[in-house]
């Protein structure tokens, strides 16, 4: 009886030691694998914040480490280094980046511009032509210089004609504001700052000429092939995102309003000038050659203006493989 | 649980409870006020550090922007590109500066100053002149404003850098000239994070970069720099605290955490935005919390001494109490096996002493009641005994004559009732006090007329002769119905000089009813034995004579019931089939087989039929007879002969089917597969009958399988699958069709619309630019930029300037048109007034310069709720149909319109023009229809705008149509859906 009364008495003191603070064993959290990713203040890779805010990513076991860096070649830097994940960007920086060969595939569109991307011009000027002679602002090796190149490329005049007023991309708008510029070439929601002086007006935007302007999201390409579980988390909570987005768009623009610093209904006014292509359109886009074709085409602008010096071949550096194994994993 | 154990495990609970809370408080309260302390410390040295971090960030600026100023550098810089730069005394007095600023800055790997390309001009290091950087960071970071370059890897040096360019501007005019660039080595850096001082022996500071990978060396692994991606949580932490206004911005949190060697440590961050670095002071957790060690064991101690203390405290207080009580028990135990001299009282002076001693008077009182109790006790049992065997046997008895079903009556001579046991009452429905008083009605009375003679009889016998008699007679019944009496005299006495009978009767109606029945039974039998439709012969086993047999077998024989009786089972069978007919007999007989079939029987006309022979064994008074059901089964041959006809036939058209056949059972078993089928799946039937299907088997659905052909090459077969029965089993009939061919060809067919679209769009394209040109070049020549023109080449050219407008038309609306077929086209919806659409196309249409030509009303309804649409889209939709009703009215008006119905909103354009014939109005809608409003083909339009609006109108979910009457004009309607609930929502 005594030995018994004793192996309680020992028992009750082990359960005491065992639940005091510092005895036990603490409840490990999940360990998070983080993918830095480069980007942007672009309207269109908003779903991203939202995946990341709406804890998807993080069920998933990743975490999105926002990185800013407006400068490309900076990120061209950061990628050779190994230090980059990926980055979203349009398809014509991927072009320029390709062809100084930095280590990089593109895995999915991200958005489509249509009709956010523009050339504003003084009231004066009304149609490409016109802008012969006259100073043209947007930033070098950027989109806008892709949008007006490939755009007097079909015309067939030469970006020589103007006098380009080189800007950074987010002082593009304010150098056409303030009189240094006779028209600019930028995106939203500068295109609509720039709207803002007196006669200012669009004289053509990629609504009326789409596939010039496609986001792509491009990821470095040890990672794409040594670790595409990794990227294929990514890309899955984008779509997820996505979806999200369309079933509540109040709360979803909510969301992401705020890392732009605009109001909800700004934003989703903004992105009415893009579209956002669910996995199933990517996979038929990628099939049919429209990412292929966009590359190639711009390749071609970018070789006729001296931009790079030899045209990268489509094939290396697109690749829809993941999007496909996204679409059989969901089945 | 005993008092003694509950008392002290009490004391130990309680103890172990207090000591464990208040050295959990006491544990908690040291280990946070540590933790915040270390905090606190590594927080302070993390600011200091960062601070230091920035102001040697700074310090480079600085440095560099000094170098921007050289007047040296400027005008080598002015001078740069137009004679080779490694020429002049300007390239060697640049070179000079460059390399004694770097011999001053020993922290500085390299200075390079890029003209306005890009190019290096000039560096501290030779061998880097003529090198293009326009592509690199620092160069582009650089033109506008100073900016340093994150750290990066250069390979040439073999060290991690970081580097820090700024503009060089022209002194006097501010223009462009270059750029100027350091490569910095990072001693520096890491010097000022090296400093280890309040860091304790495990704390380190390292710097993170905004990628998350170290910037300066770990100070316990070696060569991490730009190759450890840190992913604590202390850099997240740091990233939310990066100073700028963030919707993730909240305090600083005071936490451990796995740090990236994987041990645990506190930490502490600060952010330098302008790098975007994480600053990081970190410390192991298990430095921080080792004054807690000893704290811990102490309490730890404490925990075994103090409950043990209080658990032996509580023995000994147990003791004291229970004692007494052990002894009041053990006196009770023995007070309680009857020993009433036991004494259990103490001395002592608490409630236990005045218990025990109230007890022991207790047990002296009982001691002396116990006695004359326990006499009378005896007395009263005896009684009790013998008055409880007499009631037993009463209820015995009483039971016995109640409960049995049967009637006990005693009867005198003169048939008086002297004893009735109560239970006739249930059979006859008299009580007997009714029986015993009488009525005008006897028992005699009441029996049948026509037994009661016979009972009479047996009555006067029983006391004359005491006969005792055993006989079945009817009654009437107090309800008047007639019931049947199985009576039984038993005994016949003499009693005081009179004589008595015992006796017993029970109802046996039921019986008697059953009796009726079954012989009533049995004649039905017989005219159902008569009258089957089977022939019936009862034959005696080992004679083989027939006993009988039923009308029908007779009649099938052809001979009377009588012929039968005398004949044999060989006389109504072939004498060649007679061994065969026999040896069936006596397996039936063995009970081998119960059923003979296709046995051949002979009529006595000597005609023969078949029949199938069923039988079972039957035993009638001691013999055992074969019964015999036949049935003539020659109809059924017939038809089964016509069976194998049919089905030979079947088997012959399916077989020579082109579809293939298979039949496939419920479990998807192969049950039939002609040869069409083996051709498409290659194998032969012997093969696959008896095996899976393999493919899903679904009833009213149409499958594509993928073949192989003749076994050799792919094909596709169409399989539609219908229910069937299959050899008296359901089943599923699965024919398949060969659509290989046929497969082809809609490849073929979608290729070639894709490539129509792919030509379409190409030649749409194509075509617009030199368009673009031309339209141009005529404007030029109208507006008179290339010299002055007459009328007539400004009337030539107005015509060529229309022709080219309408062709840009034509292949604007191609490329919608081919845009809205192939889906290509994107709607953007949201809410919109259409009212506004309407007026601003009005605004369009109606121009001062339209002096001439019909007017355009409006008549709006302003309630019209807002609708989702694209505005641009609708707009081309009303240009189009307001175009269109100018194109054709000279005079009178158009009116434009809108209208709601209850779920839609409604526009119509209205013209008093020429109309459209009737039978025209249905084509009008069709592509590249081109319709005068008379009739009569018109040019100046593509035909495709109709047609371009009913696709945008349908894709909007509405609908277009017009009316017309001809030669009085013409009203186009088309309608938007009023979706309001969801532009609530939007």
């Amino acid at each position: 009886m005594l030995r018994r009364d004793i192996t309680y008495i020992l028992l009750f003191i082990l359960l005491a030691i065992a639940f005091f603070p510092g005895c036990g064993q603490k409840p490990q959290e999940q360990e998070l694998t983080s993918i830095t990713i480069a980007f942007q203040e672009w309207v269109g890779y908003g779903p991203f914040y939202l995946a990341q805010e709406k804890g998807f990513c993080k069920e998933d076991g990743i975490e999105l480490v926002f990185v800013e860096e407006h400068l490309d070649s900076a990120r061209c830097d950061a990628f050779n280094q190994g230090m980059l994940d990926c980055e979203a960007g349009t398809i014509d920086l991927l072009v320029s980046k390709v062809a100084q060969g930095t280590p990089i595939v593109a895995v999915m569109e991200i958005d489509q511009s249509f009709g956010s991307d523009a050339i504003v011009a003084a009231e004066t000027i009304t149609t490409l032509e016109d802008l012969k002679g006259k100073r043209v602002a947007l930033a070098r090796d950027d989109v806008g210089e892709t949008l007006l190149s490939a755009l007097f490329y079909k015309k067939g005049l030469s970006l020589n004609s103007v006098i380009i007023v080189s800007k950074h991309p987010e002082e593009v708008a304010g150098a056409f504001l303030n009189g240094e510029a006779d028209a600019c070439v930028t995106w939203e929601p500068q295109v609509t700052e720039a709207l803002g002086r007196p006669g200012a007006h669009i004289i053509t935007s990629n609504r009326e000429h789409p596939g010039i302007i496609i986001d792509t999201l491009n990821v470095r390409r040890d990672l794409v092939e040594n670790n595409p579980g990794l990227v294929k988390k990514l890309m899955r909570n984008w779509f997820r995102a996505l979806k999200y987005y369309n079933e509540h768009p109040l709360e979803a623009s909510e969301i992401i309003a705020k890392y732009y610093k605009i109001t909800p209904e700004q934003y989703r006014k903004q992105v009415q000038g893009l579209t956002w292509d669910d996995y199933e359109q990517q996979r038929s886009a990628a099939e049919g050659r429209e990412w292929a074709d966009a590359f190639n085409a711009i390749a071609e602008v970018k070789l006729a203006n001296a931009r790079i010096s030899r045209k990268p071949d489509a094939s290396k550096f697109l690749t829809h493989t993941l999007l496909e194994k996204l679409y059989e994993d969901s089945k | 649980m005993k008092i003694a154990n509950k008392i002290s495990f009490s004391f130990f609970a309680i103890a172990i409870i207090l000591t464990s809370a208040v050295g959990t408080i006491l544990y908690l309260v040291a280990r946070e006020d540590l933790q915040k302390s270390i905090y606190n410390k590594l927080d302070t040295v993390v600011a200091s550090r960062a601070n230091h971090i920035e102001t040697y960030l700074k310090m480079l600026e600085i440095s560099v922007g000094q170098l921007s100023k050289s007047t040296v550098l400027e005008n080598f810089l002015k001078t740069s590109g137009k004679e080779d730069i490694r020429q002049g005394e300007s390239f060697e007095k640049a070179m000079k500066r460059l390399a004694r600023t770097k011999e001053a800055n020993p922290s500085i790997a390299e200075f390079l100053l890029m003209d306005r390309i890009g190019k290096v001009i000039a560096s501290s290091n030779e061998s880097s002149v003529g090198i293009d950087k326009s592509s690199d960071s620092f160069f582009f970071g650089g033109q506008k404003d100073t900016y340093i370059k994150d750290a990066y890897y250069f390979e040439a040096y073999k060290e991690p850098l970081i580097a820090v360019s700024a503009p060089f501007l022209d002194s006097n005019t501010g223009e462009f000239l270059g750029v100027i660039a350091a490569r910095v080595r990072l001693n520096d850096l890491n010097n000022i994070v090296r400093e280890k001082t309040g860091l304790g022996d495990t704390g380190e500071i390292y710097i993170v970069n905004k990628y998350g990978f170290m910037v300066t060396h770990s100070r316990f692994k070696k060569d991490l720099v730009l190759k450890q991606r840190v992913d604590t949580q202390n850099v997240r932490e740091a990233r939310l605290h990066e100073g700028r206004e963030h919707p993730l911005s909240e305090k600083k949190k005071i936490n451990v955490f796995p740090g990236y060697r994987g041990v645990q440590v506190l930490g502490a961050h600060e952010y330098i935005s302008q790098m975007k670095w994480a600053v990081l002071a970190e410390i192991d957790a298990s430095e921080v919390f080792r004054p807690l060690v000893k704290i811990r064991l102490v309490f730890l101690a404490i925990l075994f001494i103090v409950p043990l203390t209080a658990w032996l405290v509580g023995i000994f207080i147990a003791k004291l109490i229970t004692d007494p009580l052990h002894k009041l028990h053990k006196g009770t135990e023995i007070i309680g096996s009857g020993n009433l001299d036991c004494k259990v009282g103490t001395d002592a002076k608490d409630e236990v002493g005045q218990l025990s001693r109230a007890f022991d008077e207790m047990v002296e009182n009982l001691k002396k009641n116990t006695t004359s109790i326990e006499n009378l006790n005896k007395e009263i049992a005896g009684r009790k005994k013998t008055e409880d065997v007499l009631k037993v046997l009463e209820k015995k008895y009483r039971s016995l004559v109640e409960n049995i079903p049967d009637v006990v009556w005693t009867t005198d001579i003169n048939g008086s009732t002297i004893f009735i046991s109560p239970n006739v009452e249930k059979i006859y429905g008299y009580t007997p006090e009714e029986i015993y008083k009488g009525s005008d009605e006897t028992w005699f009375d009441r029996i049948h007329p026509d037994d009661k003679e016979k009972v009479k009889r047996t009555f006067i016998k029983l006391f004359e002769k005491k006969e005792l008699y055993d006989i079945e007679y009817r009654i009437k019944s107090k309800d008047g119905k007639w019931i049947w009496l199985y009576d039984r005299a038993t005994e016949v006495y003499e009693k005081n000089g009179i004589k008595y009978a015992d006796g017993i009767f029970s109802e046996i109606t039921e019986r008697k009813k059953t009796e009726e029945a079954l012989k009533e039974s049995e004649g039905k039998f017989r005219a159902i034995f008569d009258n089957v439709n089977d022939g019936i012969l009862l034959a005696d086993t080992e004679i083989k004579k027939f006993y009988t047999g039923n009308n029908t077998a007779c009649q099938m024989l052809g001979y009377s019931l009588e012929e039968i009786k005398n004949l044999g089972v060989t006389d109504i069978h072939p004498e060649e089939d007679l061994p065969y007919v026999i040896e069936q007999f006596e397996r039936q007989v063995r009970k081998e087989i119960a059923v003979a079939k296709d046995l051949p029987v002979k009529r006595k006309d000597g005609s023969v039929f078949y029949a199938d022979v069923n039988t079972s064994s039957v035993a009638l008074a001691g013999r055992t007879y074969l019964l015999g059901i036949f049935r003539d089964i020659t109809e059924r041959k017939k038809l089964e002969e016509q069976l194998q006809i049919n089905k030979a036939s079947f088997y012959n058209i399916v077989e020579k089917s082109t579809d293939g056949v298979i039949v496939v059972d419920k479990e998807g078993i192969v049950q039939f597969i002609n040869h069409a089928a083996e051709n498409l799946f290659g194998h032969k039937a012997e093969d696959m009958i008896g095996e899976m299907f393999g493919f899903p088997v679904v009833t009213d659905e149409v499958m594509e399988l993928d073949v192989i052909r003749n076994g050799k090459e792919p094909g596709i077969a169409e399989m539609r699958v219908v229910e069937t029965q299959w050899e008296d089993h359901g089943a599923r009939l699965a024919l398949l069709r060969d659509i290989t061919e046929r497969k082809g060809v809609e490849e073929k067919l979608k290729e070639t619309i894709r490539m129509k679209s792919v030509f379409i769009s190409t030649v749409s394209h194509e075509l617009r630019t030199p368009l673009t040109a031309i339209k141009g070049g005529i404007d030029l020549v109208l507006d008179g930029l290339a010299g002055n023109i007459n009328e007539e080449q400004k009337e030539v050219l107005d015509i060529s300037k229309k022709n080219v407008d309408r062709l840009t038309r034509l292949i604007n609306n191609v490329l919608d048109f081919q845009k809205l077929n192939s889906g290509k086209m994107k709607f953007n919806l949201e809410a919109n007034d259409i009212n506004q659409i309407v007026k601003d196309v009005y605004k369009t249409m109606n121009t001062p310069a339209k002096a001439t030509g019909p007017d355009i009303l409006l008549e709006l309804d302003t309630s019209l709720p807002r609708c989702s649409f694209d505005s641009d889209m609708i707009t081309q939709v009303l240009t189009n149909l307001v175009n269109n009703a100018m194109k054709f009215t000279e005079k009178g008006n158009i009116t434009i319109k809108t209208s709601k119905t209850e779920d839609a909103v409604l526009v119509s354009v209205s013209d008093t023009g020429c109309g459209i014939r009737k039978e025209d109005i249905s084509k009008l809608f069709n592509n590249f229809e081109q319709l005068g409003h008379g009739g009569e083909r018109k040019t100046g339009g593509t035909g495709l705008g109709l047609a371009i609006s009913k696709e945008i109108v349908v894709r909007h979910g509405g609908m277009i149509w017009a009316e017309s009457e001809h030669g009085k004009g013409s009203k186009f309607t088309f309608t938007l859906p009023m979706w309001t609930n969801l532009l609530d929502n939007i």
